[in-house]
This record gives structure tokens, sequence and C-alpha cells, in this order.
């Protein structure tokens, strides 16, 4: 027969588990600084096609330099940071269902405006999924579309996509 | 094409977790799989059927009288004849509601329905009820019998097809948002458990209702469960897992769930739906085939663990599938939880306001077509992704607590360890690729 072994003493069981679960994960993730929904994605480079479009500080050293008034005002960096935040660009093409995209996922912010610069072999539309937005393409033209991230349906993912044969073409990532 | 966009459904991704979240979800798995591999207890904890405190008998009474029971079966006609209503009658526009309640309503909303109060779809499953009325019609054989006995070998391997064809509907199918496709699927939805019902009887439903069986599935981690002599009684949730009734198919259909989901999280990455809107087999194909290695992987990798766990322990590894199904079945609620919480909340909101207006002619049945969408879930992305970890890295723990226990049920205590290593490792590597895809896709 069998001796009946003692119990081991303290608190076995989920409990346990549960405490022990929850203090590995506090520790790991509290203990980087960026929680608030920052939490930087390493990954393909999530900034717009274009190279830094700082059209004020390319302004600014043409402006000292020559004295020809340049026909786009030139605001001092006082006035940009008051200013509404630069459009978020894309640039795309589609020829035969293929994609030519830069990125994958085009970062974005509520109240900024994005432009997507497209053309497309075939005459199609572009549907932004959840925004909810409709942009009619004629063949082989480039367009140039935009429109302001509105506040709703919120921070998210949403394709962007040509209707018709429900190509993707990148997600706008809105935070 | 229409100019009528495309239906709600899946418009809104969330935006991948943080990376400091996915690494902390990982290190808490490792660190509960040590901590129950290590420390926890010896003997058995759960008691089976055997266990749990009995609810007063009026209680059991009320829960298994006729009164209730038809109440439930004509709610079950009414909420799916409204779908049927709507699938057939009303205009295929974006805010006809039948997308909305097959996807968010009825597979989300059992979901919930069956944590809080078990399975719920077997007592509003209007297949059922229409076998019952055919039968009781007919007068020829009571419910329960058919003109053949079922075989036991079949188990739930019918549900396991139901819910990978349902998830194909759900993710792959074409146009799966119109109500055409919709009308398609479930009428040979009906016809297969219509015929199958009257040829083995209702136990066909038991066991081979795709949704019936993830009712009953999930119902295990509800704190009610019955006795042995049919006593309605409260348990832990834990408690009423384990004892869950081991068949064939079990296994087959939690991979099924864990699978799915895990290819729905797929399609969120921009990479994988250009490869298969690229593939040279077609973009439906392509997923479809990618459906089922998902499946087919997150299968195989089960079966490797559970037959090592059987050579570990010199214990038959047939055997060993079934025994630990239940363990993956919090995982699988995970994984649900993690990946559809908003969608439910979000679609949810939007759905009950569609139902009011399903024609688009202005009217307002139940009084919520001039409601708004709340958003706000949408507007704290950090607290959705603390949650979805969470959920995740919760289910990971009630699946190793419950593999735990059922192993030092199983396995002679000398090779318990050994036994439970392919396990935790299959556990752990679930949970880790169900935070990888949050985060990268």
């Amino acid at each position: 027969m069998r001796t009946v072994r003692p119990r081991r003493p303290g608190v076995r069981g989920p409990a346990t588990v549960l405490l022990a679960a929850t203090t590995a994960f506090a520790l790991t993730a509290c203990g980087d600084g960026d929680a608030v929904g920052s939490g930087s994605t390493p990954g393909p480079s999530l900034t717009s096609s274009e190279p830094s479009p700082s059209e004020t500080s390319a302004d600014e050293p043409s402006e000292t330099a020559s004295a020809t008034p340049s026909t786009t005002p030139s605001p001092s960096p006082s006035e940009t940071e008051s200013a509404a935040p630069k459009p978020a660009k894309i640039r795309i093409k589609v020829v035969a269902g293929e994609v030519t995209s830069p990125t994958d996922r085009l970062p974005a912010t509520i109240g900024q405006t994005v432009r997507i610069t497209v053309t497309s072999d075939v005459a199609e539309e572009l549907h932004v999924h959840g925004i909810e937005e409709l942009f009619p393409l004629p063949a082989g033209e480039r367009q140039v579309l935009e429109f302001v991230v509105p506040a709703e349906p919120g921070p998210g993912l949403y394709d962007v996509e040509l209707e018709a044969s429900s190509l993707l073409l990148f997600q706008l990532e809105v935070r | 094409m229409n100019e009528l966009v495309a239906h709600g459904i899946g418009s809104r991704q969330d935006l991948p977790i943080p990376f400091a979240f996915a690494v902390g979800g990982a290190a808490a798995a490792l660190v509960i799989s040590f901590v129950v591999l290590a420390v926890a207890w010896r003997e058995p904890r759960f008691a089976g059927d055997a266990g749990g405190r009995a609810l007063p008998l009026w209680v059991t009474g009320a829960i298994d009288s006729p009164a209730l029971r038809w109440a439930l079966r004509a709610l079950g006609l009414l909420l799916v004849g409204y779908t049927v209503m709507t699938a057939y009658l009303a205009p295929d526009f974006a805010t006809n509601p039948t997308a909305g309640l097959v996807y968010v309503v009825f597979w989300l909303g059992l979901i919930p329905a069956s944590l809080l109060f078990g399975p719920v779809w077997t007592a509003l499953n209007p297949i059922r009820t229409v076998h019952l009325l055919l039968a009781r019609a007919t007068g020829s054989a009571p419910e329960s019998a058919g003109l053949k006995p079922l075989p036991a070998w079949l188990g739930s391997w019918p549900a396991a097809a139901g819910l990978l064809a349902f998830a194909w509907l759900e993710l792959v199918a074409p146009d799966r948002g119109t109500t055409p496709v919709i009308r398609a699927f479930f009428t040979a939805y009906l016809g297969v458990h219509l015929v199958g019902a009257v040829v083995f009887g209702s136990r066909w439903l038991d066991r081979g209702d795709a949704f019936e069986v993830f009712s009953r599935l999930l119902g295990r981690l509800s704190p009610f469960g019955r006795r042995a002599d049919g006593r309605v009684v409260v348990r832990s949730p834990l408690a009423n897992l384990d004892a869950t009734s081991v068949g064939p198919g079990l296994a087959a259909v939690v991979c099924v769930l864990l699978g799915s989901t895990a290819y729905d999280s797929l399609t969120g990455s921009p990479r994988f739906v250009r490869w298969y809107q690229g593939s040279p087999l077609g973009a439906t194909a392509a997923s479809t085939l990618a459906l089922v290695a998902a499946v087919a992987g997150i299968g195989a990798a089960y079966a490797l663990a559970t037959a090592l766990a059987g050579r570990a322990t010199g214990l038959p590894w047939r055997a060993m599938p079934g025994a630990f199904g239940h363990a993956i079945v919090p995982i699988a609620l995970g994984y649900l939880v993690a990946h559809y919480l908003t969608l439910f909340v979000l679609e949810g909101q939007r759905t009950m306001i569609a139902i009011s207006d399903p024609f688009s002619d202005g009217s307002d049945w139940f009084g919520t077509a001039g409601h708004g969408v709340d958003q706000s879930i949408a507007n704290h992305p950090t607290l959705v992704s603390s949650i979805q970890v969470g959920a995740i890295v919760v289910g990971h723990v009630l699946g190793a607590v419950a593999a735990h226990d059922r192993s030092v049920r199983l396995f002679p205590r000398a090779r318990a360890v050994a036994g439970q290593l392919p396990l935790m490792v299959l556990m752990v590597t679930y949970t880790v690729a169900g935070l990888l895809l949050l985060f990268a896709a």
C-alpha cells in the first residue's frame, strides 16, 4: 500500500501560476518606456515614399541666399509648428495586376491629409476601407487622390485596394 | 461592379501590438510553463464529473423544464428565421444585416454566451428543432434514434469538417459578405445535417453539428456543469474543463479552431495578401491551401507533441491526442478573444443598428436605426493590445494547468515531468506564434 505523501506547504495551483505570469509580463512589458501606443514596430520602413519632405527647411536657405521673392510663401519656423501636419504621401503603380508600392503600411494620424499618387493600367476604382473613400481611376492616367483621415472609425489598420479586382495596394495605419 | 461598397465586416483591423508587449507575453508564457512543470501539484486536483457544488433541485428542474426548452427552441427559430428573411428578401446592400448576424452576432456571440451559460446552441439549434418536429409528426421513432446506429469512430470529425468549411466561408470565399454566398453555404449545411439527423437520430447533432460542438466546448469553461446524475452544479471552470468527454475528433476540432484563427490573423499581413493575390493558382485556391496548411500545421505539431508524450511515459501514443484536447480549448479561446474582440464590439453594434432597417427603406423596427456606433474601444489601441496579450497569456495559463492536471492523472509519477515536456513546448510554441501574429501581421 502506497504511503500517503504529505502535501507540500504553500499555495500551489492556478493562483500561483497566474501570479507568476502577471509578474513576468509586468516586468518585461512595463520596463519599456514607450507604452503609449507608440510601440515602435521594427520592420519595413514606415516613412512615406518621398524623402523627408520639409518644404520649409529647403526654402529657408534659399530665402537668405537669393533676394528673389519665392512664389510659395516661406513660413518661419514658429508658423510651421502650428500649421497642420504634413500630408502622408505614397506613390503607387499598378501594371498587369502587379502592384509596385514603396511600403506595405502608410502611417497617418487623425486629421492628417493622405495623398495617394496612383497610376493604374486598367480603369478601376480605389477604395479605402473603413474610412469609405472611393475614387475613380481612369486607365493609364496618373491620379493624385487626397482625403483627410476622419475621427471615425478611429485608429486601426485599413486596407486600400482596387475595388473590382480586390487587389491590395497598401494598408493605412491610423494612430 | 456597383458602387455600393462591400460589406463592412473586416474593413478595419487592430493595430499591431507593441514589440514590448509581445516580448512580455512570451516571457510570461515561458515562466508559467516552468512554474507549472517544476513546482505545481503532484496529485490530480480536478474531480471530473463527480465534482462541483449542486444547485437547488428546482434549478435543474427549471433548466430541464419543457416550458423553458420550447421557449429556447422558439427563440432559436425566431433568430434564424429573421436572418433567413434578411438573407433572401432584403436587398444586398452594405446595410443588409445578414453578414453581421452570421459572422459577428452568431459566430462570435456564441463565445460569451457559451462561457456564461454552457452549451447554449444545443438548446437553440433550429436544425434540432426541425428534426424533433419531423420525428414527432411522423411518430415513427423517438428523436434520439434514427435509421442506423451512429458509428463510434465518427465522433466529432463531422464537426471538425464543418468548422473548417465555415472557416473557409468566413476567411476565403469570394464575396463572402454577400447574401447569395451565405445562403448557399447554409442551405448546404442544413441539408447535410438534416440528413444526418434523420439517418442517425439527434445524436448525430450532438457531435456532428459544428456550432453545437463549438458551443459545447466553450461551455466547458463556464462555471455551470452537470453531474453524472444530471443535476446542475457550479464548478470551477478548470474542473469543468477537465470533465470534457474524450472522443474521436476532439483534437481535430480544437486544431481547426486554433488554425483558422491563426490564419485569420495572417490575412491581416499585406505581405501575405500580396502573396496569394499574385499566386499563379489564383487567389482563392492559394488562400484555401494556406488555410488548410495552417490547420494541418497546428494539427501536426499537436499530434507530434502528444505522441512524444506517450513515448516518454510508455502510454499508447494513439490515445494521447484525445486525452489532452481539452487543454487546447483555453488557448483557442485566448486566440479568439485576442483576434475578434474589437470586431465583436464594433461590428456587433453596427449589426444591431442594421437589424432595425433590413430593407433599407427608412423603417425602425427595434428602435436602433438612428443610433451611432460607439467606437471608443478603437480610440485606445494600447488598452486593446493589453487585452489581446492578456487573453493569449491567460489562455496559456489555463491550458498549461489543464494539461498538467491531466498529466499527473495519466502518467506514472517517475515519468510525469518527461511526459509533460513535449506538451509544454507545444503550448509555448502556440502562444509565441499567436503573439507573433498579433505583432507582425
